[in-house]
């Protein structure tokens, strides 16, 4: 498979008088179709790394390229543009939108994306069928996280973007959720980027990207990845 | 700890605080100013007229003497009294101004008021500004007709009629209490200094005058056959005058904790049955009710606009208020958790509220205090004021903190309350709030694009919410509508008086009325005249059975077009056969609607007629009434006569014409409508300031509020608005869905708003009319349209910043954080 998503010395600094290396330069190259799980512990750059991957934040340094394309290059016109067509999100507290329903939400991403997806179809297989003219307020924790999948599935992305999804869910809806994910990566051929401090977590990965204090410590292939059901943490 | 969180935030919200402070702190300061202004202005006014010792009563009868006067003070509950002589008559200034730049010789209308042969009357003195009471052959007069002809001590004023004349030179200024707003009467409030002005002679002089003047009358025999009102009058004042101790007006003061109308009926009953023509109180007196008139605008600006300003103010407190705990309910529910009281949770959020309206309040107050005494002096000077008192209000100062606190307290005691009582399992659910009672409603709109859908259904997400949002565009609406409302009736009503309703250049009146034809003639001769029409002007008491009103009856002929009734659009009202037509404000005050019987007495002498009302017109100055010529002819028996005429000047030939009206024979006065457009001009300036502040004010508030609501809306979705661009939605489709949410509110605001606005418009004119000066209420469309246009506009404009704000989101750390 050919690499989607590479970083050549990207690097980043937060704050103006003390400032915060939160990710040294970097160098990492993922292949397409791929779970991969970036582990680390609180504050060791795991969403500055997430979040310059997916276009919503520009290196200090280096490049990032996904797709081909030099989007550390790209102005907020053609990032808007690239997260349109390239990326899904899945953020750890959800982010509907509370006034629209399961299936506008849903539809809502695939219309920004150009696309007529089956939202139904997509709806269903995340189990959420029957539930589709729900408004978020109205569903659990895990059924919101799976909306947020179809949400990030409805437009066929390349990449999926997962910062904690499993954050606010307990462990047997957290597995679901994972699934869906690990399915997404094997039948779409979708990258999976999926951030967690749950070690257990990275036994389903097809790679475990290891950060410490702004830099990679651990970088492996995973070569026989645990079932899901199997996990527990 | 939660102080230091109250203060933070305070900074954090800083546009909105900055909004809250401001409006908070305008209207506390116009309340300390304003009514601080009204009490000082107030309390100066009353100052001066005790200190002039102005007469609690101003009787007008034809004689009184000075043994009946002496009756009088005897009276139980009488401190004082006294009698003058009052005369009208025609002066002659041989160096005045007869307009702005042009000097020369001007006859106009004395009042001629006497003065005792040594040192101030009883009642009613006098206050030298420069030189001295008059001695025999001197004459004092008032000030700014003094100031606007440049007279100063040793310039000269005549009587004069005809051949006949007597000259007198100036020994000195003077204010008098009486005409410290110089009106000529109820119906001529605004008189030009080239037609009337105010002077004072020792009373022998003054009886020297009337004699000449009514010897010369006495050579010109009435036209008709009976004597006519004018040249009765002056037969009466030569006789009186002639006595050496007697009067035409006798002044009464009344003792301290006295019912003054027992006092009158006292006075009444011991000058016999019949003898007084007019009373009027101290507060009635024209000039002193018109300056009244303007001292309480103060206090009407002080009750209604700081009122509305503090309204404004605790309405964005509440949003602002109301959002911020929507976006910590999950710090709320924990610092529930970790154990702190509800009652601190309440204190944390009503201290936030009392914080930001303080740091308006507090400054507000204080300069509203010291503006009070600004606007005291200021304004004293510009009513001429002698006497002025002006102090620091602390009392008002503590009332505009209290309440602007107590505004503060009340506005945020409602979102304080529902953060203390949120339960913390619930304020720590990270689900949004459920949808509430429109959910039924909110699966409705398949047929709207997503992003549409998404707006729409935001308003209805959270229906309180977008109410006051929309209530909030009202109250802007209602502001900028009852101020443009009040411009646009004041264009309105000066317009169609002036370019319709009085449309010649200068008016004539004659002492005595002559034959219409040969009136018309003479004037119509004049060199510089172009076209000219008479009329009959007649003095008349007008009694209904509850009120009486004294005013000018005109009687306009059937094809008038210099002068003529109007209503306010300036449309022409005809005149019925044999009734009269009334100004609505002059109905208004008497009580009386068509169709119903007036009692019209010819003054002085007390012809009585009964004459049915047909019909209302509209004048913006003076309280008017209007007759068919022919009919005032018949019914007071002027057959064929006229006493007035006005005229249009050839262009540019204004003064000339001025000029040989005042060499017509019989002159009593000529006036200069263009003069009279200048002062009405004038004095509207000082309305169109007021006017001019009002909407400046509006807009200023309507911003506020549409800037809190704009950039509320907008913030309190943060997240989800980051969210959706991190999904890759264009910024502009996120501005649009919100300009249409915003748009929607504003819509349903103005429409809520409209109902409100006209009301409170038509509230306001009503205030602001009397029987002297009335505006009829006057709003178009295009008024309201471009009111409506600008609150959409600003509202855009409002949005803008938030959504800029938004633009330059930090998109990474937006999507992140938990609502
Ligand atoms: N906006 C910001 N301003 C300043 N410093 C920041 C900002 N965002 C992140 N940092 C700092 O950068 C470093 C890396 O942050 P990052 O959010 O990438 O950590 P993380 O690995 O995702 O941690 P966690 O597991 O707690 O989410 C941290 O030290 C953090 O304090
Ligand atoms: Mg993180």
């Amino acid at each position: 498979m050919a690499v989607v998503v590479s970083l050549h010395g990207a690097e980043k600094s937060y704050g103006t008088t003390v400032r915060t290396r939160a990710l040294h330069p970097t160098s990492l190259e993922f292949e397409g179709g791929k779970v991969v799980a970036i582990l680390g512990p609180s504050g060791s750059g795991k969403t500055t790394l997430l979040n310059l991957v997916g276009g919503l934040d520009r290196p200090d340094g280096g490049r990032v390229v996904v797709d081909n394309v030099d989007i550390s290059g790209l102005n907020d016109r053609g990032l808007t543009e690239f997260r349109r067509r390239t990326v899904g999100f899945v953020f750890q507290f959800f982010n509907l939108v509370p006034s629209l329903t399961v299936r506008e939400n849903v539809a809502f991403a695939a219309e920004i994306a150009g696309l007529s997806t089956d939202v139904d179809g997509v709806i269903r297989d995340v189990g959420l069928a029957g539930l589709e003219d729900r408004f978020p307020g109205e569903l659990s924790g895990g059924q919101q996280q799976r909306v947020a999948i179809a949400r990030a599935l409805a437009k066929k992305p390349r990449l999926v973007l997962a910062d904690e999804p499993t954050g606010a869910l307990d462990q047997d809806t957290g597995k679901q959720v994972l699934a869906l994910l690990q399915d997404a990566a094997r039948n779409q051929g979708t990258t999976v980027l999926l951030v967690t401090h749950n070690t257990p977590l990275a036994a389903m990965a097809d790679r475990v990207t290891r950060l410490k204090d702004g830099a990679v410590v651990k970088d492996e292939m995973n070569l026989s990845p645990m079932p899901i059901a199997d996990i527990n943490w | 700890m939660l102080r230091r969180k109250v203060f933070r935030e305070v900074l954090r919200q800083g546009g909105q605080a900055i909004a809250v402070a401001l409006v908070m702190g305008l209207g506390v300061m116009m309340f300390v100013a304003s009514y601080g202004g009204y009490l000082d202005l107030s309390a100066s006014y009353d100052h001066s007229m005790d200190r002039m010792h102005l007469a609690d009563w101003t009787l007008a009868l034809d004689d009184v003497t000075a043994e009946e006067v002496a009756r009088v003070a005897r009276v139980d509950g009488v401190a004082a009294a006294d009698a003058r002589l009052v005369a009208d008559l025609p002066v002659t200034l041989p160096r005045g101004r007869l307009a702005e730049d042009r000097e020369g010789e001007v006859v106009l209308q004395g009042r001629i008021i006497s003065l005792p042969d040594a040192g101030q009357p009883v009642l009613d003195q006098v206050v030298l500004v420069a030189g001295e009471l008059p001695r025999t052959g001197q004459v004092l007069v008032e000030k700014r007709f003094a100031r606007f002809h440049h007279l100063e001590a040793g310039s000269s004023v005549e009587v004069r009629v005809g051949e006949v004349k007597r000259a007198f030179t100036v020994s000195g200024l003077a204010v008098s209490a009486e005409y410290l707003w110089v009106a000529r009467s109820r119906q001529d409030i605004f008189p030009q200094p080239t037609e009337f002005g105010v002077m004072w002679l020792r009373r022998s002089d003054l009886a020297g005058v009337a004699k000449t003047v009514g010897a010369a009358m006495m050579f010109r025999p009435p036209a008709s056959g009976t004597p006519d009102a004018a040249a009765q009058a002056l037969q009466r004042l030569v006789l009186t005058a002639s006595h050496v101790d007697h009067g035409n007006e006798l002044l009464v003061d009344v003792a301290a904790g006295r019912d003054p109308r027992a006092v009158l009926a006292g006075v009444r009953s011991l000058l016999g049955p019949d003898r007084v023509n007019e009373a009027v109180p101290r507060d009635e007196l024209v000039g002193v009710e018109l300056l009244r008139l303007d001292v309480d605008g103060f206090r009407e600006m002080a009750g209604f606009f700081p009122f509305f300003f503090l309204a404004v103010g605790a309405f964005i407190v509440l949003a602002l208020l109301g959002r911020m705990v929507d976006a910590q309910r999950a710090l709320i529910g924990t610092f529930r958790a970790l154990g702190l009281h509800t009652g601190a949770i309440h204190r944390h959020y009503l201290g936030f509220a009392l914080v930001v309206c303080a740091t308006g309040v507090v400054p507000g107050a204080l300069l509203g205090m010291f503006a009070s005494v600004g606007i005291t002096r200021v304004y004293a000077q510009e009513l001429g004021l002698p006497f002025v008192t002006s102090r620091l209000h602390p009392e008002l100062l503590l009332g505009g903190l209290a309440m602007g606190m107590a505004v503060a307290l009340v506005a945020g005691m409602v979102p304080a309350r529902r953060a203390s009582r949120l339960l913390p399992a619930e304020a720590m659910r990270a689900a949004a709030p459920a949808a509430g009672p429109m959910l039924r409603w909110m699966r409705a709109g398949g047929a709207l694009p997503l992003w549409a859908r998404m707006a729409v259904r935001n308003l209805l997400r959270r229906p309180g919410r977008s109410l006051s949002t929309a209530l909030g565009v009202s109250s802007a609406l209602v502001l900028l509508v009852v101020s443009g409302g009040l411009v646009e009736s004041a264009v309105a009503g000066v317009d169609a008086q002036f370019s319709e309703g009085l449309r010649y250049d200068m008016r004539v009146d004659l002492f005595s009325a002559a034959p219409a034809d040969e009136l018309r003639r003479r004037v119509a001769s004049l060199a510089d005249a172009e076209r000219a029409e008479v009329l009959l002007a007649l003095p008349v008491r007008l009694a209904t059975a509850t009120a009486t009103r004294d005013t000018v009856l005109q009687g306009l002929g059937d094809h008038a077009e210099l002068l003529r009734a109007v209503d306010f659009k300036g449309a022409p009202v005809a005149l019925a056969q044999d009734g009269l037509t009334l100004s609505t404000a002059l109905a208004q005050k008497l009580g009386v609607k068509v169709g119903d019987v007036l009692d019209v007495r010819l003054l002085p002498d007390g012809q009585h007629q009964r004459v049915p009302l047909t019909g209302m017109s509209d004048l913006a100055f003076g309280s008017s009434v209007t007759m068919r010529l022919a009919d005032a002819q018949r019914r007071f028996r002027m057959p064929g006569l006229a006493n007035s005429a006005v005229a249009v000047a050839r262009a540019g030939k204004r003064v000339e014409l001025r000029q040989a009206m005042q060499g017509l024979d019989g002159v009593a006065r000529v006036e200069d409508a263009g003069g009279l457009r200048d002062l009405v001009n004038q004095f509207m300036g000082l309305t169109w300031l007021m006017l001019g502040m009002m909407l400046l004010l509006s807009a200023i508030l309507a911003a506020a509020i549409l800037y809190n609501t704009a950039s509320l809306s907008i913030l309190e979705r943060t997240r989800e608005l980051a969210t959706l661009r991190a999904l890759g939605l264009d910024p502009r489709r996120v501005a649009r869905a919100v300009t249409l949410e915003n748009a929607v509110l504003a819509l349903v605001g103005l429409v809520l708003g409209y109902p409100v606005a006209h009301g409170m418009f038509l509230q306001a004119m009503a205030l602001w009319t009397s029987d002297m000066f009335a505006l009829p209420p006057v709003i178009s469309a295009t008024t309201l349209g471009v009111c409506a246009c600008a609150i959409l506009l600003v509202l855009l404009a409002a949005q803008w910043p938030a959504l800029r704000q938004l633009s330059r989101l930090n998109l990474a750390d937006a999507v992140r954080a938990r609502e």
